[in-house]
């Protein structure tokens, strides 16, 4: 069977992942707001005689990459040498949605142009002349809807045909076309330079750092960007301006011509547009917009706590039941020991927040898919800037709630490469779904009626501590100013059931998974060590594991759980977070009572809460410190982080334990 | 008074002055070269039409429509961008 590969490209938002999903049926997320794929992803599919590998590319505007995900599309698309790249392009926005496609025609490269969202074009009044189109830019245009599913088929017809493409288009750029046909030919004498002359003569008049990166590897490359240096300085005395804008200008004055040509306007605004608009007014309102955002932030710990708590107390049930019959029917052994309060003491302890979680990635996948979340970050904007953030850096922070490691990922999106570390530094305060186990647990056995607020303090003293954090380490490291916000934002629509019911299951899968995995694993060790040296009592002071966490203990009793079983919970929850619930589980052996009447025999209110407040922000899991090395490329920026979360963590406990003690 | 490539075009105000609704075109970025590709790119140079939609914190961010494309844009960029009413 012949294998193809075939790259997606297209500006944020114009639905590539759908497609993606679509034309391989993988499971990925999908998300309204710019940025959702940071990262290139793989998928297969099979039509005729062909295997095509799918390459989904983050969103661009265009060949000339600013952030990391911009780079990624870009290099991929130049150097990976795909054998067909589909552009998906937004219809209802024809003119500012082509610029991409016709700056890779004008690379050569052969390309089918997909119309996603005619629906909307057409509800909107647009009426686009397809063959026009077609015959215009010298290539395939098929018309979509991808969230209907139309015309995919005919996508893969297009992908696995054998017929070729030759992009006829030349944008004409009349006063430096010049310079153009210098370059060019220059760059036509270089042996072993492949890329087409006249793309990249082009490109160095717009000062394209990375095309000149590739031509001062060959030694008349570096005379063809001396020249192109030259000619930029004598075109910008010509036309009185940039010559980079001037190029770019000049190429949508192309598009804006091709529109006119095979586009008609029948009707003047979309409907969808006045309504995003009007919602718009009030979300961003002055006055009303950080409220609004507060009250959906709080409305949602609402629901996960009063829709989730229900279910979870049936699933505990469950394995208390569970565990019964394990005893009954093996009898008082060490399996049965292992089997009840070892795994099931221990990952059902975990288990049982699935509900909430579940709940908590259904929310905020609801929130991502209607539009709500790119709003945030400009309703944020002003604060952030004021913190010395970015507003984009807000939606790696929200993201957090779900789980650091797609948060510190999302930071691709930000252009400067100190916004985005100090974004990616500050994440790990952002409470994940790992440490809300944590959370339901111990504000449900100390303050029962206040629970879902004590909760809700956590996410909020999570959010104050990485505001602090970037402050401080904006004015230490990261002195420069934060670079201007611009960001597109999608209309507002209503989630499809189907996709955010796919982006929950995915996510919360890896929950499962890592139940199925790192947690049990770590519950079975624990048993292990609790069950140490053999003829010891179970999971007491003399066990291996009682030795061990005895030796830590002590530098916790200034926040009040100075003993030994809190020190082991805390020292393997770096492992995963949810580990700290899974080890209270097994240590104290819950069988008929639950964690809840065992917890008041060594907590107080007060340091319930110092625990808590230690558990949001001490030491990140070992996933995230992971992505945080691979993502800064520093091992430095890595020690940072887990001495300062450490420090802050223990620091802060501490303070809210003997303030507490003083006051209450 | 202000020229723009050399003609005279009538009274100049930055972007964050200007109300809602009202036609407004570009005639200048203050901008360093990197940022301007970077709007221009997006679609916003000189001499593009835009309409400021809703002005979220004034003056400051405000949501500007290119198109049917609606962009926001940050309190510090909207001091940058110089419009007059069309």
């Amino acid at each position: 069977m012949e294998e193809i590969t075939i790259a997606l490209c297209g500006n944020p938002n114009s639905g590539k992942t759908t497609v993606f999903n679509l034309l391989t049926g993988s499971r990925q997320k999908t998300g309204n707001w710019p940025g959702v794929t940071v990262e290139k992803k793989e998928g297969l599919f099979e039509k005729g005689e062909k295997r095509v590998k799918v390459v989904d590319l983050p969103g661009t505007y265009s060949l000339t990459a600013y952030s990391i995900d911009e780079k990624i599309a870009r290099d991929f698309l130049i150097n990976g040498r795909p054998d067909r790249t589909v552009v998906i392009v937004d219809s209802t926005n024809l003119e500012r949605n082509l610029y991409l496609t016709i700056e890779l025609l004008e690379m050569g490269i052969d390309c089918i142009l997909l119309l996603n969202m005619m629906d909307l074009a057409e509800k909107n009044g647009i009426r686009i002349d397809i063959d026009k189109l077609s015959k215009a830019l010298g290539i395939p245009v098929i018309p979509a809807v991808a969230i209907k599913n139309k015309g995919i088929e005919e996508l893969k017809e297009a992908i696995v045909s054998d017929k070729r493409s030759t992009p006829l288009i030349k944008v004409d750029y009349r006063i430096v076309e010049n310079s153009i046909n210098k370059l060019s030919k220059m760059i036509e004498e270089i042996d072993g330079y492949n890329l087409p002359s006249r793309w990249t003569a082009i490109k160095l008049l717009e000062g394209d750092e990375q095309v000149k990166e590739w031509l001062s590897n060959f030694s008349k490359g570096k005379e063809v960007i001396a020249l192109s240096e030259k000619e930029i300085l004598s075109c910008e005395e010509n036309i009185g301006e940039d010559v980079e804008s001037y190029i770019i200008e000049r190429r949508y004055g192309f598009i804006s011509g091709l529109v006119k040509e095979c586009q008609k306007r029948i009707s003047p605004i979309g409907e969808r547009l006045s309504i995003s608009d009007r919602i718009d007014k009030i979300v961003l309102n002055r006055w009303l917009g950080i409220p609004i955002f507060l009250f959906f932030m709080w409305l949602s710990f609402k629901l996960v706590f009063s829709l989730g708590n229900p279910i979870a107390d049936i699933i505990d049930g469950f394995f208390s039941s569970l565990s019964d019959l394990t005893k009954k029917t093996i009898g008082e052994n060490w399996i049965s020991s292992l089997i009840s309060d070892g795994i099931i003491a221990g990952v059902g302890s975990v288990l049982v927040f699935l509900p909430n979680i579940m709940i908590l990635f259904l929310i905020i996948g609801f929130l991502e898919d209607c539009g709500y979340m790119a709003r945030a970050a400009f309703v944020m904007d002003r604060l952030m800037h004021s913190l010395g953030l970015h507003g984009k850096s807000f939606i790696p922070m929200i993201l957090g709630f779900g789980c650091n490691i797609p948060g510190i990922m999302a930071c691709r999106t930000l252009d400067s490469e100190k916004d985005r570390i100090l974004t990616i530094l500050i994440n790990p305060f952002m409470s994940c779904s790992a440490r809300l186990p944590i959370y339901i647990l111990f504000a449900g056995t100390f303050f029962s009626s206040h629970a879902s607020d004590i909760v809700f303090s956590m996410y909020i003293l999570g959010i104050i501590v990485a505001i602090f954090t970037a402050i401080l380490f904006k004015s230490l490291f990261f002195k420069e100013e934060v670079s201007p916000l611009i960001m597109e934002l999608p209309p507002y629509r209503m989630p499809t059931f189907k996709n955010v019911i796919i982006q929950m299951w995915t996510r919360s899968s890896l929950f499962l998974k890592k139940a199925g995995t790192v947690i049990f694993g770590g519950v079975i060790l624990i048993w292990l060590l609790s069950s140490m040296p053999p003829g010891v009592k179970y999971a007491s002071e003399s066990s291996l594991i009682g030795r061990f966490g005895k030796i830590f203990a002590p530098i916790f009793s200034p926040a009040g759980f100075g003993f030994w079983q809190a020190a082991v919970a805390l020292i393997f929850g770096i492992l995963a977070k949810e580990i700290v619930v899974g080890t209270l589980g097994t240590l104290f052996g819950v069988e008929e009572e639950g964690l809840n009447k065992v917890l008041p025999h060594y907590f107080t209110k007060l340091s319930s809460f110092s625990f808590m407040v230690m558990s949001l922000l001490y030491i990140p899991c070992i996933a995230s410190i992971g992505a945080i090395r691979a993502e800064t490329g520093s091992w430095k920026w890595t020690a940072i982080t887990v001495f300062w979360s450490l420090f802050i963590g223990w620091t802060l406990a501490v303070i809210f334990y003997q303030l507490g003690k003083l006051l209450l | 008074m202000y020229r723009s490539r050399g003609r005279i075009i009538g009274r100049v105000f930055p972007l964050s002055f200007s109300d809602v609704e009202k036609e407004l075109e570009i005639v200048g970025i203050n901008a360093g070269k990197g940022l301007l590709g970077r709007l221009a790119r997006m679609g916003i140079y000189v001499g593009t039409r835009i309409r400021i939609k809703v002005i979220s914190n004034g003056p400051g961010p405000l949501i500007i429509s290119l198109g049917e494309k609606r962009i926001g844009i940050g309190r510090g960029m909207s001091n940058k961008i110089m419009v007059r009413e069309v």
